[in-house]
């Protein structure tokens, strides 16, 4: 157990994982103190430089909380926010960053306690993993400069419209699974960001 | 809690990055949109009925939908209050003076089949006897109940001598409750209840076992009766009861959860039952036989998987209906324009329902009242310079709210504010970033992010 305070950014949607938190927080749940909540109406909303810039500003592990798959507020926005999550996983791979430093995660908005444990949970992983770079043994300042550049990447249109073909495909077979959607944006993504932040590192 | 300084760094960080949002805010324009004046109530139960009744009483025609093929709910299921009304007729009542409200409409063996819309503008399609009808309302109540558990523990099922405080509310309203040679009554408190089978304590069942002690006493004071308990909830008046209970010899045993007393059956049918339980008191077992074996049982609500799921209302981890705030807002859903009240929301004393039906519904009527709505002005919009017009926004939008305009050359995104919720699906989407959201602007996030940064 690492005794570093890792700095955590979330991104939480306003009608789960938020209200999980309030809740939390009303049952007077204790949990590590290090998350910073930013917060949206779906986890949809989750642009893919969003996580991006935010371990290039200084965080050391990102959070994206949704509702549970199949109880989203606007029906399938959190199935589209796996997608972004599985663009931010490729361009972490790319990058060399270790990717247990992003999770999505749900809770629903009557789970305070499931909250705190999962972040109680990723909170320690991180401070395991310690500051950005340590664990990856890649200079942080370094790191965070390629980390500001691909979130700017992840706003290029044909990066975007990878995004999109996967969202659609994930839609029409109707298979949602982390898994699956993960190969899909592999398949359409792979190729923009090999040409534009390099190959994965293996 | 209890790490002052990492609270205080926590706190300056979300106020410092709510501050560099805000720095992006914009004035954003405000709808209005027109209320259908018109409340409908889930559930035709004393929570149901009275906030049928106040809403309508405020002149809100009210449509009361009931699954059941008759209203009154679990309140029937009582036989007396603690100052010995009878509520059935109290209920009763009730049930007729809405039947009869010009103002409400009650639809029995009916449920609720889909609905859409927002606060204001509801339509409900409610699947009834003779097929289904279509209601537009403004807002709507969550009454839909809760039942009693059903214990099968301590031989209840089994023997006849075992029965539930409810059970036992049905024979004390009976011409001939017992046999005169009853003599010796035992009640068993939070039985599948606090860590057995519900997770929580139903708040009524202490209250209701001091009632029927204080009945059975009234009936034959010779009758001895022990209550074996974890922590009697006699809260507020019901103090008084619990009080009585003693002077009258109740003998109340206080037993841990994991060692409850122990029923076995007697040798023969009619031979009375044995209970064994310790008694910290004594310090020492206590054998005891019984005529009547008393469980005191919980509630459980209406399944509410499908409704909730309708409505995206959420539940908690025991099915009960979760407000939006315990304290700020406690008969609101988090979903505007839901209200909830009764045992739908959680078990609590008749006295309470009504309490909570009538803000149910008089928090209801807020808006009828007020006329108008005006949404959350956080809709997307397109900037037409960088819009490509690919629609992969149409695509993803869950409401049909953002369309390709194909009659206008060049193809542009158009959005229809009064369907946008908001989600913010088209702007992740969007492959020019052409599409932001109010109040949750890319630049405002990204402010945000640049706070979270910043910090010293």
């Amino acid at each position: 157990m690492s005794n570093y305070q890792p700095k955590i950014l979330g991104f939480l949607c306003n009608w789960c994982c938020y209200t999980a938190a309030d809740s939390a927080g009303v049952g007077r749940y204790q949990y590590p103190p290090n998350l910073r909540v930013i917060r949206m109406m779906c986890s949809g909303r989750l642009d893919p430089s969003f996580p991006l810039e935010g371990l290039a500003q200084g965080a050391d592990a990102i959070f994206v909380g949704g509702c549970h798959p199949g109880e989203c507020h606007y029906q399938d926005g959190n199935y589209h926010a796996l997608v972004t999550a599985a663009l931010v996983h490729e361009t972490l791979a790319r990058l060399g960053v270790n990717s247990r430093r992003f999770l999505i995660e749900w809770a629903s908005a009557a789970e305070g306690p499931n909250f705190v444990k999962i972040i109680t949970g990723f909170t320690e992983q991180a401070a395991t993993l310690g500051p950005l770079g340590k664990s990856e043994g890649i200079d942080p300042i370094l790191l965070r400069e390629k980390l500001a550049m691909a979130a700017a990447t992840a706003k290029d249109r044909k990066v975007r419209m990878g995004l999109i073909s996967a969202s659609r495909e994930m839609m029409k077979g109707a298979d949602f699974s982390r898994r699956t959607i993960a190969g899909l944006v592999h398949d359409k993504c792979d190729k923009v960001l090999t040409e534009l932040i390099g190959a994965s590192v293996p | 809690m209890h790490e002052p300084e990492a609270a205080t760094a926590k706190a300056k960080d979300l106020v410092r990055m709510a501050v560099a949002k805000a720095a992006h805010l914009t004035a954003l324009p405000e709808q209005r949109l027109p209320v259908t004046p018109v409340a409908l109530v889930i559930g035709g139960g004393l929570a149901g009925l009275t906030a049928a009744l106040t809403s309508a009483s405020q002149g809100f025609p009210t449509t009361l939908v009931e699954q059941g093929d008759a209203l009154g709910g679990s309140a029937l299921l009582l036989t007396a209050d603690r100052f010995g009304h009878d509520p059935r007729q109290v209920v009763t009542e009730l049930a007729h003076r809405v039947k009869n409200h010009p103002r409400i409409s009650v639809r029995t063996k009916a449920a609720v089949a889909s609905v859409s819309g927002y606060v204001g503008n509801f339509t409900t399609t409610i699947a009834g006897k003779t097929g289904s009808e279509v209601v537009n309302h403004g807002v709507m109540v969550i009454a839909t109940g809760g039942k009693p558990y059903e214990p099968k523990q301590y031989l209840h099922g089994e023997s006849e001598r075992v029965m539930t405080q409810l059970e036992l509310e049905q024979r004390l309203a009976s011409s001939r409750p017992f046999s005169t040679k009853m003599k010796q009554v035992v009640m068993i408190q939070c039985v599948g209840s606090r860590g057995a089978d519900l997770a929580y304590c139903s708040r009524v069942c202490c209250g209701q076992a001091l009632k029927n002690a204080l009945r059975l006493k009234a009936m034959s004071p010779e009758l001895t009766i022990f209550v074996f308990y974890r922590d009697m909830r006699a809260y507020g008046f019901l103090e008084d009861d619990y009080l009585k209970a003693r002077e009258l010899g109740v003998i109340f045993i206080r037993y841990a959860p994991d060692n409850p007393p122990k029923v076995t059956p007697g040798r023969s049918k009619s031979s009375p039952l044995k209970v064994v339980g310790y008694d910290p008191l004594l310090g020492e077992e206590v054998e005891l036989d019984t005529d009547l074996l008393v469980l005191s049982v919980g509630i459980v609500p209406e399944d509410p998987s499908i409704l909730s799921r309708m409505l995206k209302v959420p539940v908690t981890a025991d099915k009960f209906y979760l407000e939006a705030h315990v304290k700020l807002r406690p008969v609101d859903m988090a979903v505007d324009g839901i209200y909830v009240c009764g045992l739908a929301h959680a078990p609590k004393l008749m006295d309470e329902t009504i309490a909570q039906a009538q803000a149910a519904a008089g928090r209801a009527c807020q808006p009828l009242a007020r006329g108008s709505i005006s949404p959350e002005p956080i809709v997307s919009h397109v900037d037409f310079e960088l819009c490509i017009g690919c629609g992969a926004c149409e695509t993803f939008c869950p409401y049909k709210a953002i369309t390709i305009d194909k009659e206008v050359k060049p193809r542009k995104a158009h959005t229809l504010t009064a369907s946008c919720k908001g989600c913010g699906v088209c702007a992740a989407r969007c492959p020019t970033m052409a599409i932001d959201m109010g109040r949750f602007t890319f630049d405002g996030i990204m402010a945000q992010i640049n706070a979270f940064g910043e910090r010293v």
